[in-house]
């Protein structure tokens, strides 16, 4: 009688090895089954449609508003004022939409590729979390511009934005969270500096940091392997 | 050296939607049936996991529910009431086995 056989420690682990075997098969499926959750995991607070081409255009509408705004403000000494004033509101202006559009048209290309809904609760979350910063904080640079504390404008919106920013990239990757403290950095190194210098700085901050970023981000993630 | 980790494999997680179900409460504090449908359904685009529809995700959140893996939280915002779940501590401890094994038994065999 063989009871080394019949002992049920001996029977549990040979059924548990023939499981085990049984299993290398699928240990494929297994591996895919991990590779799903963890994109279901990465999915339920990562928006993932947000595009690093979209953050490189908006760095170049950045360079490209700061170059005129430079051009105006320390090169061309005809222009009145008064039109000074007006021209450079509206190339604010038109530098914000300019951006606000390449980043939006970018993550819903982005988002029809990978097919994934665009105005998800996840996109939803990680607009109310930039939104709520930058309301709040536009609030200090229209008290400022009320006081025509101008001088104010380059560090505060750098600060204000880096904040916005670090917030939001809960919702998003790594990359926006390093750029959220880049520009942070940057804005309390410009309040220290003459408001030439603190042009140059924005350029960097909102121009070649977003390029930077983009560049990263695409690299990481869409590039075609 | 066959060490096994089969049976530390949960038998509630043997359904991929339960999984997955399991997965969005793991990263996010409390989800509505709605985002929780979302997420999966746009996870899901190849319909490997399961189907996930309305009926199909309310039982797998019931057997969840039963073995007290997940929580309802039930807010009431101006009279209408939203529901949205949560995981449980001991659905926590659940998961993070599950996954521990799962990742022992493929590293089982890329030795």
């Amino acid at each position: 009688m063989n009871t080394k056989n019949n002992n049920p420690k001996r029977i549990e682990k040979n059924r548990e090895e023939g499981e085990v075997l049984e299993n290398n098969s699928t240990t494929f499926e297994k591996i895919q089954e991990l590779r799903d959750i963890l994109k279901i995991m990465e999915r339920s607070v990562t928006c993932v449609s947000l595009s690093g081409l979209g953050g490189i255009f908006a760095g170049v509408c950045a360079l490209v508003g700061a170059s005129f705004a430079g051009y105006w403000l320390y090169f061309d000494n005809n222009v009145p004022p008064a039109v000074l004033q007006h021209k450079l509101w509206l190339l604010a202006a038109a530098t914000f939409v300019g951006a606000f559009l390449c980043v939006s048209l970018f993550s819903y290309l982005r988002s029809k590729k990978l097919q994934v809904p665009f105005w998800s609760s996840v996109t939803r979350r990680l607009i109310t979390h930039i939104a709520l910063p930058f309301i709040a904080g536009s609030f200090i640079i229209l008290w400022g511009l009320n006081q025509q504390l101008y001088i104010l404008l380059l560090p505060a919106s750098l600060i204000i934005y880096g904040i916005a920013v670090f917030c939001g990239s809960r919702y998003s990757t790594d990359e926006a969270r390093y750029l959220g403290m880049v520009e942070m950095f940057l804005g309390c190194v410009a309040i220290w500096l003459p408001a030439c210098c603190g042009l140059l700085l924005w350029a960097v901050g909102f121009g070649v940091m977003h390029i930077v970023y983009g560049s990263f981000v695409w690299y990481r993630y869409e590039r075609k392997k | 050296m066959e060490e096994n980790f089969i049976k530390d494999l949960d038998k509630v997680f043997d359904n991929r939607l339960r999984l997955g179900i399991m997965g969005v409460l793991s990263a996010r504090e409390s989800v509505s049936f709605n985002e929780l449908k979302e997420i999966l359904l746009h996870t899901d685009k190849n319909k490997e996991i399961t189907q996930v529809t309305d009926g199909n995700l309310a039982s797998h959140i019931k057997k969840l529910e039963e073995n007290q893996y997940i929580e309802i939280k039930k807010i009431h915002i101006n009279l209408k009431s939203n529901t949205s779940y949560v995981m449980t501590q001991k659905g926590r401890e659940a998961f993070k086995r599950h996954l521990n094994a799962l990742a022992r038994i493929i590293n089982q065999y890329n030795r």
